[in-house]
């Protein structure tokens, strides 16, 4: 009867130990909407779910101190689904939340577009000011909408007003315009102009037009007007109403009646250089032709 | 059995059954003063448990899986309104903003941004790139020749420097460079170097010059508006210094020959009076006393 009692209770005791680990197991089922981790209302830290086994726990718990939920893996959702604040979407398996706005990102992929309101800067090198709307490569404060900053020389490109484009240079530098990498025509700093290269062989400047140097308005009959003295082959041709009193002149050079009447000569011509030199008469003027 | 095992059994039973009781008291939850554990064998790991809800429909779980170790939630995961997500207590993702420490992405697109820095280079669409490491921006162009460089037709036109003192702007390679003014040539260099002043297909330009003009004059002389250091012509005729008339070449009536050498008694120069090679010459402008 001993052994028969032994057994029963040996059989009752086991039997509700299963009921009490099964009560304990994720495999009970129940019907309690809700796992409530509860002892002393002001102390419910560091009460969660725990997975142990051999090496360290996993485990979820709530930590009052730091107020959060505590989760010692990673999280890994199902396919499709989502990570969630306030019922809104942050981040799935494609994409950021639209509500995402802000970043400290480094690195992008590539991007399908790019659009942004403000500035940019590339490299601490290529700025675009978003305030004045220009951009500046190698420079923050380019002096034309768009700037190059190199050795020292800033070259701008842009407006001057509401009618004229601009080119060259903002400081006090030359520009040169090139083709071939090698320069054809150079602005020097203080405004002298040289079209052609010294190094290189001579070019030939065509003008389809007239030109005028030195004159406030242009003959147009003429396709050359010089308002000064003209010099060719080296030699001087030069207007005034009478030869020369100081000056160094040489042989051959001209100087042209100002004021030629019949009964005098069209110019004088330099016949020994010096100091004005010897100067004769040539061209005598006859009466005019009645 | 003995009296103390008989009590001792009978002790645990009702240790037992006063949980059970407590347990079945609790109507709406399970009541925890403790973790929920799940315990696996002593030496065993303990994947694939968790906290399962069963029901109508596809089983929603949250359970422990392997490789790597990490939780496996079937359903989304919402956080309440103004907490966040964080790993070792540093916010990586909250509703409005990736943490700080979040750089790394693979985004193909981005909002509108208010701003953009970048410390490295830059290409956009294959054909605008900025090279960090020369400083050279190229439109249609990888490696411009120069800080600024646009390729297009085949054709390299560059903006930047050539040294510390000199700005420069034109084509790389032998192309002609077009200066332009309502998108009409004005100024036109070739890649020889030539120069034309003007456009043949508009009306002719009016060319200014304030200041002196010399032509292949190594020292030009301040003191004559044009200095030209070889011959002229002008309305179809040449003018030119010799100490005599020509002794051979083409020659077209009324060219004229300054004399290099003039003297008392000597012509100023010879006019051409026939056509030819070098043609008939007659003195002109006798030098008096």
């Amino acid at each position: 009867m001993t052994d028969n009692l032994d057994q029963t209770i040996d059989t009752i005791t086991q039997g509700l130990k299963d009921l009490v680990v099964n009560n304990d197991s994720s495999e009970h089922s129940t019907n309690a909407p809700y796992i409530i981790f509860q002892d002393d209302p002001n102390n419910i830290s560091n009460k969660g779910i725990v997975w142990r086994g051999k090496g360290w726990g996993k485990q979820l718990v709530y930590n009052k101190i730091t107020d959060r939920i505590f989760c010692s893996e990673s999280i890994e959702l199902g396919v499709n689904k989502q990570f969630l604040i306030d019922g809104v979407s942050v981040l799935s398996n494609t994409e950021l939340g639209n509500t995402v706005v802000k970043s400290s990102l480094t690195e992008l992929g590539i991007l399908k577009g790019l659009v942004v309101d403000g500035s940019i800067s590339v490299d601490q090198h290529l700025h675009y000011n978003a305030a004045n709307n220009r951009l500046g490569l190698g420079t923050q404060e380019p002096n034309a909408a768009f700037s190059v900053f190199e050795n020292d020389v800033e070259v701008i490109l842009g407006t001057q007003n509401n009618t004229k484009g601009i080119i060259g240079t903002y400081s006090n530098n030359d520009l040169d315009i090139v083709t071939g990498n090698v320069s054809r025509i150079t602005l020097e700093a203080g405004g002298d102009i040289r079209l052609g290269s010294k190094g290189a062989g001579p070019v030939k400047v065509t003008i389809n037009g007239k030109l005028s140097v030195g004159a406030s308005s242009h003959d147009d009959r003429a396709s050359l007007h010089v308002a000064g003295a003209i010099r060719f082959n080296d030699k001087l041709h030069q207007y005034a109403s009478g030869v020369p009193q100081n000056g160094q002149y040489d042989q051959g050079d001209i100087i042209w009646n100002s004021l030629p009447r019949p009964g005098s000569n069209v110019g004088w011509i330099c016949v020994i250089a010096g100091n004005p030199g010897l100067w004769s008469p040539f061209g005598d003027i006859k009466n005019p032709i009645t | 059995m003995n009296n103390t095992n008989i009590d001792q059994t009978l002790s645990e039973l009702n240790r037992v059954l006063k949980y059970l009781v407590d347990a079945a008291q609790q109507p709406i939850s399970q009541q925890r003063t403790q973790f929920l554990e799940f315990q696996a064998d002593s030496g065993k790991e303990n994947f694939g448990k968790g906290v399962i809800w069963s029901g109508n429909g596809i089983t929603k779980q949250f359970v422990l899986n392997r490789d790597p170790d990490r939780f496996f939630s079937s359903e989304n995961i919402d956080l309440d309104k103004n907490h966040h997500f964080s790993i070792a207590n540093n916010l990586v993702l909250s509703s409005k903003e990736l943490g700080s420490s979040v750089v790394k992405s693979n985004l193909q697109t981005v909002g509108r941004l208010k701003e953009l820095d970048v410390d490295g280079s830059v290409s956009i669409n294959q054909y605008l790139f900025y090279n960090a490491i020369t400083d050279r921006l190229g439109l249609g162009i990888e490696e411009p020749n120069s800080a600024f460089s646009v390729a297009e037709d085949g054709v390299e036109v560059m903006l930047g420097t050539r040294n510390h003192s000199r700005g420069i702007v034109g084509t790389y390679a032998s192309n002609h460079f077009d200066i332009v003014a309502g998108n009409t040539t004005w100024i036109s260099v070739s890649p020889s170097g030539n120069i034309t002043l003007g456009n043949t297909d508009h009306s002719p330009i009016q060319l200014s010059v304030n200041g002196n003009l010399a032509i292949k004059v190594a020292v030009p002389d301040p003191n004559v508006d044009l200095h030209v250091n070889g011959p002229i012509r002008f309305h179809g005729h040449l003018h030119f210094y010799a100490k005599e008339i020509p002794a051979s070449g083409s020659y077209n009536s009324g060219d004229i020959v300054w004399n290099t050498a003039p003297t008392v008694g000597n012509p100023v120069g010879w006019v051409c009076t026939s056509s030819g090679n070098p043609g008939r010459w007659n003195p002109f402008g006798q030098i008096t006393i």
